[in-house]
């Protein structure tokens, strides 16, 4: 077998990952309370982004704000090419990406249990539990949005646990004064905290209740990238399955070539999803995160993302088990 | 500790007597009794209504008081790294006058700056959230706009330090304020519920961190330790908007009266015992100035200064 080369697609898709993952991580760290009085508001773009921001508040007030309706612009994009935004835009997606690749798992054992599973359907159950809650005016998406979970996580346990640690260390260094005579390290260290202090750090430190739940429900999530790949996506997220239900038949599809696919299944190990990029007919667009792992992976360039009608053609034969 | 303390000292001996070597070197600045004035009243007549009426109020009121002693050159030499105390402890609009003007921050952070200053550092130790306070107050806006450096106290840095003092033997001061060259203090005049008025002795608290509430079990001793131990080069009090009554927080604009009044001087006890007439006391009617001006730390008869009135 060919070794896997990574596509210039790929590479391409992890670009926009990072931008859209700083441009994340910017905007969250424009919001903390900093000794300046210059708070941005600007992560309210990723909230815009989101659909189910605006979808939400319409079911519960009965009305639209024009400001939430940029999500419509997301979903329409689904249309046409599927869940595009959790494999290309979503930074809470990308952390789960970053994650999924620290896994060791064995190719052999990754494409076992890479494949769909029926329990991903859960997430249109908590979709369908949210938008009713929504209608009684119980908004469940809070907490389970990708994006105010992911800033939650971030602006009551990430990042007052970083503000600690930094100001703990410099602190430490500061009052312990370290140095040969008259060469102090805080010559070096007092300069760079002050720039972290008026820049990076909370002008105090921040405490939250019930802080230990949301660590624990944060590095649960995160760690379940270990059991399955981007856990979170497949099973949970209420995003994912309002773009899965919105991208069932898009327009932009994934087209596997009988004659050049030998069912080797090596497209499935790294398929983000769980969208069984293998096999006859069983592409699943509604799971599909349009990585490109697959299209990449397979070393007999059988995988092509193309416009147009739906047509899997199956495989003359099975391979030999 | 003990060495910072010894170092405060000596800069504060120091900064004496670069002063009096000033005196000598400028015999312009000496008045007819031969002695430099060490007060200067400045009143604005007009008492203007409008915003930018009032902040151009504070800019002259602020120049012309600091003329008055002389200039800015009497206090501040070349290379000075000067720190500017004003009141930022309560978050407040300058309306609502809790907190000193920041147009009269800005112009002395101008004038330092014009004088040779290095640096000009305003900062304080408020009460309130201190981001808030900084914003709301508008003064750090106006500073940095002036050139100043004006970010909250970075709480590491108070450090335990010895007063010797009555009430306060020890206590944890910010060290940064202590190490600079100069220090002008820049408070606003206001009623106060335990201690009558806030006058510029009660602004010193500001360079102390800890627990300060416990400095109101025993403040005319408390405020006179830190007088004696903080002496300002220059102390420039705020007296245009005046906050008569539910000091020192306020915020009812009812309780706030115009006086119109900016006083510059190098005697502490003496700038708060003419304070205290902004608020029709007496000097004597207030514990920390009788204590301070019995300890010698200045004087409560601030007409014997034969202090320079100038109204614009």
């Amino acid at each position: 077998m060919a070794r896997p080369r990574t596509s210039t697609v790929v590479w391409l898709r992890r670009g926009s990952q990072m931008c859209f993952f700083g441009l994340f991580l910017y905007l969250f760290l424009q919001t903390v309370y900093k000794p300046v009085n210059e708070t941005g508001k600007g992560i309210k773009f990723f909230f815009q982004l989101d659909p189910l921001t605006g979808l939400s508040t319409g079911l519960g007030a009965r009305s639209l704000a024009s400001g939430l309706l940029l999500g419509s612009i997301t979903l329409a994009a689904t249309f046409l090419a599927g869940r595009w935004f959790c494999g290309w835009v979503c930074p809470f997606g990308t952390l789960h990406n970053l994650m999924t690749g620290f896994r060791a798992n064995r190719a052999k054992d990754k494409i076992a249990e890479g494949g769909y599973s029926g329990w991903q359907k859960s997430k249109y159950y908590i979709l369908a539990l949210m938008l009713t809650g929504c209608l009684f005016g119980l908004n469940l998406f809070g907490l389970f949005d990708p994006f105010s979970f992911f800033y939650r996580s971030l602006a009551t346990v990430v990042f007052p646990a970083f503000n600690d640690a930094v100001t703990t260390l410099f602190t430490w260094v500061y009052q312990a004064d370290p140095g040969l005579g008259k060469l102090k390290v805080t010559a070096i260290t007092e300069p760079v905290y002050e720039v972290l202090r008026r820049h990076a750090l909370s002008a105090s430190q921040q405490h939250y209740h019930g802080t230990l739940l949301i660590a624990l429900v944060f590095v649960a999530v995160v760690f379940l990238n270990f059991y399955r790949a981007r856990f979170w996506c497949r099973y949970i997220c209420p995003l994912g399955a309002l773009l899965g239900v919105a991208g069932k038949n898009p327009l932009f599809r994934l087209r596997r070539s009988a004659d050049a696919c030998n069912n080797c299944g090596v497209c499935v190990a790294d398929c983000q999803g769980g969208a069984n990029p293998a096999g006859a007919d069983s592409w699943k667009p509604s799971e599909c995160f349009y990585c490109w792992n697959c299209s990449s992976a397979c070393p007999r360039e059988a995988l092509t993302f193309t416009a147009g009608a739906a047509t899997l053609v199956a495989a003359k034969e099975e391979v030999p088990r | 500790m003990d060495t910072m303390t010894s170092h405060s000292r000596r800069l504060f001996l120091r900064q004496g007597a670069a002063a009096g070597l000033g005196l000598c070197a400028s015999p312009l600045l000496i008045d007819a009794q031969g002695a430099a004035p060490s007060l200067a009243i400045a009143h604005y007549k007009s008492s203007p209504q409008a915003a930018d009426g009032i902040a151009e109020e504070a800019r002259r009121l602020t120049q012309e008081s600091v003329a008055a002693l002389g200039g800015m050159g009497r206090f501040i030499s070349r290379g000075d790294v000067v720190w500017i105390k004003p009141n930022i402890g309560w978050n407040r609009r300058p309306e609502q006058a809790a907190t000193t003007n920041p147009d009269v921050v800005a112009t002395l952070v101008s004038l330092c700056y014009q004088a040779g200053a290095k640096k000009v550092i305003v900062s304080d130790n408020s009460c309130n959230p201190s981001v808030a306070c900084f914003a709301r107050s508008g003064i750090q806006q106006a500073a940095q706009k002036a050139g100043a450096d004006s970010f909250i106290m970075d709480e590491r840095k108070f450090r335990a330090t010895e007063l010797k003092g009555k009430a306060l033997p020890r206590w944890d001061l910010y060290s940064e304020a202590l190490g600079v060259n100069k220090l002008i203090n820049v408070p606003i005049v206001k009623h106060h519920g335990l201690c009558k008025a806030t006058l510029g002795m009660k602004n010193l608290m500001g360079i102390a961190g800890g627990e300060r509430s416990r400095f109101h079990q025993d403040l005319n001793n408390t405020l006179a330790d830190l007088a004696a131990f903080i002496r300002p080069a220059l102390v420039v009090m705020d007296g245009i908007r005046v906050l008569t009554a539910n000091g020192p927080v306020g915020g009812n604009l009812a309780d706030v009266q115009r006086r119109d009044t900016v006083v510059a001087g190098t005697d502490q006890v003496a700038v708060d015992s003419f304070g205290a007439t902004l608020l029709g006391l007496k000097p004597q009617d207030i514990g920390y100035i009788v204590e301070a001006s019995n300890r010698r730390l200045g004087t409560m008869a601030f007409e014997s200064l034969q202090p320079r009135r100038i109204d614009l």
